[in-house]
């Protein structure tokens, strides 16, 4: 099983994700624009705008406060895991050397920045499961919604898991994903703390084109199509 | 009833646009303060994202992988008699499609093409609300929704250009009609000429200060294009092809759409992709020629004539899915002495309940009513006494919920406005 998860699963769990992203957004751009109902002049919106909402979700912190405060402290919890998995790996927390820190003060602000971003995550990932589960908010929820959030939040708790009560060598990691990218199958050793971390990571690759977490793709674009949509000459071409 | 034919439908209607809009909500929820049914009620059910969903189920469960595997996991549903029942009630009954969610959505999903879509799947298996759907075959059997003939037509001219007489003192003051080559073709709807024609005096009184080189049809004379807000869409585009023939046959420059949100989008905004064609005419509002009356100064307004406190309502055709917003602020700061703004105003303006079709469907009255509130609500805080909207339709919503709440307030046209504050040629001298 634990062979599986990480010498075999990964491979699927890449071809998954790459080939589901590719379906999924083909199928949108293949599609031809039958009938248009397509306007929006009104809005005159300058481009820092679209950077505004990208940067900062405007429209959230408009419209609902507490909402921004959660959902912005999730996503860039999220962002800053994805930058520091990155960044974390292939320098086994040694990549703050490059501006200059010695590797111990490295792994440290390593450590403080993991720390920093699993909390936002976590506890965003928290407040939104909760607020979901609350009200109004709950009635126009459909499973899937839950699974979403039940599945990050499981990911995120394991991963601080990992720094905190269960520490994982960052140098084993890095020796097996160098292993992994060049296709060489080798006895892994590997904590089961990071498996199961591990294998969570991959359900939500593979799930990721099929559900709603695409938002992620769409989103910005339609958004940006939204915000900057002027004029009858663009439309024609649209 | 075979609702296979609606499935098929909407997979003929997929595109990327409203692909994306089906796709990348997030349900966070935020829209429900956009919306006026939900503000009026605070029921989560008239939330947007709630009624798209009610089409989004629907796509799930036919055209992803998700959906078709899992459909319970992601609220996917079989479209049965029963579910397009439903459906009709969401897309016909609680949304006039204004498209304030759209602007105010982090994802900027589209609410108002989703329904748009629902009501066209509704119309293929022939589900469009009774009232609605009279209104459309009458536009269509007659060119226009009231069934005025062109000799009623005719002779109600006859008369609104007597009435232009008295008004502006000048008996070779005239409304050409079917005049060839003129600059401007007036496109007004039956109602104005038949129920309500004082606005369409005030406006015949500004092309005669204007001097403007105008004309109206007697074969056209329908700006209303229901077919827009019913569904059926080759009826919307029949309606549209008319209204160019028309145009084009006078050979105007500009067609002037009458002080109407919806038939003045139909005809910038979409009838050139419908037909698949660039018009040899511009389509304007009549808001924009009286802009530009304005502010090149061939007309002169005197705003000390419209002393009550003003407030203007934008219509959604106009500001949010028109782009004019602007121009008859201006026009106001000219013509009254007290302007008072809407909070929120512009794009931002709450729907006034009756657009997209609503006034039309009686089965949704009571609803249309009740969702008009946070409208009344917005006026009364101006304190306002007038009410402009350049909008027919708007009007009409506007005066239901004037005798409903009893605000203490006039319903008015801007052409009336503005033509009330007009300083006609000569006049100047005698003051």
């Amino acid at each position: 099983m634990k062979h599986f998860v990480v010498g075999v699963l990964p491979y699927l769990t890449f071809l998954i994700l790459v080939f589901g992203l590719i379906y999924r957004i083909r199928g949108w751009y293949a599609s031809k624009v039958k009938y248009q109902l397509n306007l929006f002049p009104a809005p005159d919106t300058p481009g820092g705008e679209i950077l505004k909402e990208i940067l900062f979700f405007k429209t959230l912190y408009r419209f609902e406060r507490p909402l921004w405060v959660m959902s912005y402290g999730f996503h860039l919890g999220i962002f800053l895991i994805f930058i520091g998995h990155i960044a974390g790996i292939a320098f086994a927390g040694h990549q703050f050397t490059l501006f200059g820190a010695t590797p111990e003060q490295s792994e440290k602000l390593s450590f403080a920045f993991g720390m920093l971003a699993g909390t936002l995550a976590f506890f965003g990932a928290l407040a939104l499961l909760l607020r979901r589960l609350s009200g109004q908010v709950k009635q126009v929820s459909d499973p899937w919604d839950y699974i979403d959030l039940l599945l990050i939040l499981a990911i995120v708790t394991t991963g601080n898991a990992m720094r905190t009560l269960a520490p994982v060598e960052l140098f084993a990691v890095k020796k097996y994903f160098a292993d992994l990218f060049s296709l060489r199958p080798i006895n892994y050793e590997l904590p089961t703390a990071f498996v199961i971390h591990y294998f969570f990571g991959q359900i939500l690759l593979m799930y990721l084109p099929f559900s709603k977490l695409l938002h992620l793709a769409g989103g910005l674009i339609n958004k940006a199509i939204i915000l900057t949509g002027d004029g009858k000459a663009k439309l024609l071409k649209l | 009833m075979s609702t296979q034919k609606a499935v098929d439908f909407l997979k003929g209607r997929l595109n990327k646009k409203l692909i994306a809009s089906l796709e990348v909500c997030a349900h966070c929820g935020i829209c429900k303060d956009s919306c006026h049914y939900y503000r009026a009620s605070q029921d989560p059910v008239h939330t947007p994202a709630y009624k798209a969903e009610k089409l989004r189920k629907i796509y799930r469960r036919y055209f992803t992988p998700t959906g078709k595997l899992f459909p319970g996991l992601v609220g996917a549903r079989d479209f049965d008699e029963e579910y397009a029942r439903e459906l009709k009630d969401i897309a016909f009954g609680s949304c006039t499609m204004c498209r304030r969610c759209t602007i105010n959505c982090p994802m900027g999903i589209d609410t108002g093409l989703i329904v748009r879509t629902a009501r066209a799947m509704l119309a293929a298996i022939n589900m469009v609300p009774a009232s609605l759907k009279a209104g459309v075959d009458l536009t269509i059997e007659s060119g226009n929704n009231m069934g005025v003939t062109r000799e009623e037509f005719l002779e109600t001219i006859e008369w609104l250009e007597e009435q232009l007489q008295d008004e502006v003192g000048d008996s070779k003051a005239k409304i050409p009609v079917d005049k060839k080559g003129a600059r401007v073709l007036y496109m007004t709807i039956p109602l104005e000429v038949k129920v309500y024609p004082l606005s369409f005096i005030a406006l015949a009184k500004i092309f005669y200060a204007a001097g403007e080189d105008w004309t109206v049809s007697s074969k056209m004379f329908d700006a209303t294009n229901l077919a827009l807000f019913s569904g059926e869409d080759d009826l919307a585009r029949l309606h549209a092809q008319r209204l160019r023939d028309a145009t084009v046959e006078l050979g105007v420059k500009v067609l002037a759409m009458t002080e109407c949100g919806h038939g003045f989008r139909a005809m910038r905004w979409e009838a050139e992709n419908w037909l698949g064609e660039k018009f040899p005419f511009e389509v304007r509002h009549v808001v924009e020629l009286i802009h530009e009356y304005v502010t090149s100064g061939r007309i002169k307004l005197d705003p000390s004539r419209n002393t009550k406190p003003v407030t203007y309502h934008d219509p959604c055709n106009l500001a949010r899915n028109g782009g004019i917003y602007k121009e008859p602020r201006e026009i106001l700061a000219r013509a009254v002495s007290d302007f008072r703004e809407m909070s929120p105003s512009g794009v931002e303006n709450l729907c006034c309940g009756g657009g997209g079709g609503m006034l039309a469907m009686t089965d949704y009255a009571k609803s249309r009513i009740a969702a008009g509130k946070p409208k009344v609500d917005q006026i009364m805080a101006t304190e306002a006494k007038e009410v402009v909207a350049p909008c027919h339709n708007c009007m009409v919503q506007l005066q239901d919920l004037k005798k409903h709440y009893k605000m203490p307030v006039n319903i008015t046209a801007l052409s009336e406005i503005v033509a009330n504050a007009l300083v006609l040629p000569g006049e100047e001298k005698n003051n």
